[in-house]
């Protein structure tokens, strides 16, 4: 029951955040881009293609399609954040996380950091939990 | 009764070959659902893409920087207005408060810049006119260097600002 609660909430997590990303494309493309990792072009095709990622991974997670697969994806997913957002801080880059969006003005990178910690160690657990089969009910 | 290792190894092979067997299955399988869902998310997102570029709706790339218009900038309060035209022309007339920067002298206007700005704070170039570039090089040297994401080039520039009657001359 809790690892189902725990790959809902995550399923739902990753849903919320792509849903709203995926509304403003203009608006994603300039926090992308405000990380200053990758090339324009690059980062136009990820300000469109990211969001419907996220939006997949969480329903797959949500409805167990594809579970161990989608919290692979989604532990690469969030390690790659970490490391954009960590580069961005040692850089002194005076950027909003962006994480859920433009509407994510989240102050400084502790809060977002911690918060994608978090979400990597549920992650981890998806993907150990989808790992090995489920214990069957007790007999007695 | 003496333990015969030998005695395995018939047993042993037939069970590694089955080990690699099931390996293999189970890495064919998920390498197809791992395409399968980097693939799925491709559709929706080509679909938006050519609609906005259907629509001229694309974000501009980098080298493009954000334009705001002179009725937009009005209703910010908190703007530094730098002055990308030639010195000259800075010194006949230029917005209240105006930073003059040139890319050729850039070290006699940025430090002014790094001075007045603040977190929250829009930075607004302008130059001549509306297809002068250098307010756009000008945005973009101070975004490279500075990585504020609040930089924008005036459309127009100074003949609409002007007209606007927002300069004082």
């Amino acid at each position: 029951m809790k690892r189902r609660a725990i790959e809902i909430l995550l399923g739902l997590i990753f849903l919320v955040a792509g849903v709203i990303k995926a509304c403003d494309p203009n608006a994603f493309y300039s926090t992308i881009d405000a990380y200053r990792l990758l090339p324009s072009v690059l980062v136009l095709g990820l300000a469109y293609y990211l969001p419907y990622l996220e939006i997949v991974l969480g329903l797959g997670l949500m409805t167990k399609v594809m579970a161990f697969e989608c919290s692979c994806v989604m532990a690469g997913l969030v390690g790659v954040f970490l490391f954009a957002l960590i580069s961005a801080w040692l850089r002194g880059l005076n950027i909003d996380c962006g994480c859920f969006g433009p509407a994510d003005s989240s102050v400084g990178y502790l809060a977002p950091i911690l918060r994608d910690a978090v979400v990597g160690a549920a992650v981890l657990y998806c993907i150990r939990v989808n790992l090995m089969p489920e214990a069957p009910p007790e007999r007695g | 009764m003496r333990f015969n290792g030998k005695a395995l190894v018939p047993a042993i092979i037939p069970a590694m070959r089955m080990l690699s067997r099931a390996f293999a299955i189970a890495q064919a399988r998920v390498s197809r659902n791992l395409a399968l869902l980097f693939l799925i998310p491709l559709l929706p997102a080509l679909a938006v893409f050519c609609f906005h570029a259907s629509r001229g709706t694309l974000p501009k790339l980098v080298s493009w920087m954000p334009e705001v218009s002179v009725k937009e900038a009005a209703g910010w309060e908190n703007i530094i207005w730098v002055d990308a035209r030639p010195k000259v022309e800075y010194e006949q007339a230029h917005k209240e408060g105006a930073i003059w920067l040139s890319e050729d002298q850039w070290q006699d206007g940025f430090p002014r810049l790094l001075d007045a700005w603040q977190p929250g704070y829009n930075v607004v170039v302008y130059c001549s006119s509306q297809s002068c570039q250098t307010s756009q090089a000008v945005a973009r040297r101070v975004r490279t260097e500075t990585a504020w994401n609040h930089v924008y080039v005036l459309q127009g520039g100074w003949g609409k600002l002007k007209d606007a009657s927002l300069s004082k001359p």
